[in-house]
């Protein structure tokens, strides 16, 4: 599956998290849900890394420019295919994610809250 | 109802989650670092309670770029909660900062007395980051406020570095 198959892929879970359509073990989705946040926390650190690496790169060339460089520096940052552009997808893809875990547990909260007022609704 | 399955739910988290994971680490450099490095100024060495100051964590310090040193430039980036903040010592001066084509939107702006200059980078079309530059004796100091991508940023990073750079100015060398 392609990047933009995953996009699609994950903004329908989303939809069917949120329409409570969609179930998930809670502890499995917690999990999920630290595993998301772990993997942004990477994904960040390399956008990061990848932007201050072209910013570097980019007073290589000073004054007049060099053509092979500039076609370095923009696989790392600036164009449609460069690092920076797909790790940004990434990160929405990780986040989609992370939403169809926590609606999940959503899920489970509302059902917890509505049984309890249930319960408390039963008096002796 | 429709149940959708978790064990394809968690394939499919996994295979991202795992994807490129050695690509984390912090690799060293495999030599030393170029000749006329030494030189510059570290900026991993502001000290702890200054960048405390900022907001950044001390503890998340990374020099240069995961470790590897960059021929003409010391780096430092630390996390701070939305935001990440590094600072750049390089011998290009204020004046190839305003020549370099890559940078846009200059401002003169005044750090502690200091002459320097903020902008943007041209390729950041989305405001994610914003410099400051100032001018120092062995070329030029920026500090950077960038943006955790995907995590809304409730103050304009420009405010943000700033007020980073008048924190860090004292110990910013001459």
């Amino acid at each position: 599956m392609g990047m933009d198959g995953q996009i699609d892929t994950w903004s329908h879970l989303a939809t069917e998290a949120a329409a409570g359509r969609l179930k998930l073990d809670a502890d499995i989705a917690r999990d999920l849900d630290m595993a998301c946040d772990k993997r942004l926390a990477d994904l960040r650190k390399m956008l990061t890394r990848a932007v201050n690496l072209q910013s570097i790169s980019g007073f290589g060339d000073l004054p007049s420019g060099n053509a092979l460089e500039r076609k370095f520096r923009a696989k790392a940052a600036g164009d449609e295919m460069s690092l920076d552009a797909v790790l940004k997808q990434h990160i929405q893809v990780v986040t989609d994610m992370q939403t169809v875990f926590r609606s999940t547990l959503a899920g489970y909260q509302e059902t917890d809250t509505s049984t309890a007022d249930t319960f408390g609704t039963i008096q002796p | 109802m429709r149940v959708l399955s978790v064990a394809a739910a968690t394939v499919g988290c996994l295979a991202l989650v795992t994807g490129c994971d050695s690509t984390t680490g912090d690799p060293k450099p495999s030599s030393a670092p170029p000749t006329g490095h030494e030189a510059l100024f570290d900026p991993c060495s502001i000290p702890a309670d200054v960048l405390r100051s900022t907001g950044v964590d001390p503890a998340t310090a990374e020099k240069d770029i995961a470790g590897v040193a960059q021929e003409g430039w010391n780096l430092c980036t630390w996390d701070a909660p939305v935001s990440y903040l590094t600072v750049f010592a390089t011998d290009y001066t204020l004046e190839d900062v305003k020549a370099n084509p890559n940078n846009t939107d200059f401002r003169s702006v005044v750090v502690a007395q200091r002459r320097a200059v903020m902008y943007h980078e041209v390729s950041d079309k989305g405001h994610e980051r914003c410099d400051i530059a100032l001018d120092v004796e062995q070329g030029a100091i920026i500090v950077r406020a960038l943006s955790k991508y995907g995590i809304p940023q409730p103050e304009d990073l420009c405010a943000v570095v700033t007020r980073d750079a008048i924190t860090l100015e004292p110990l910013l060398p001459r």
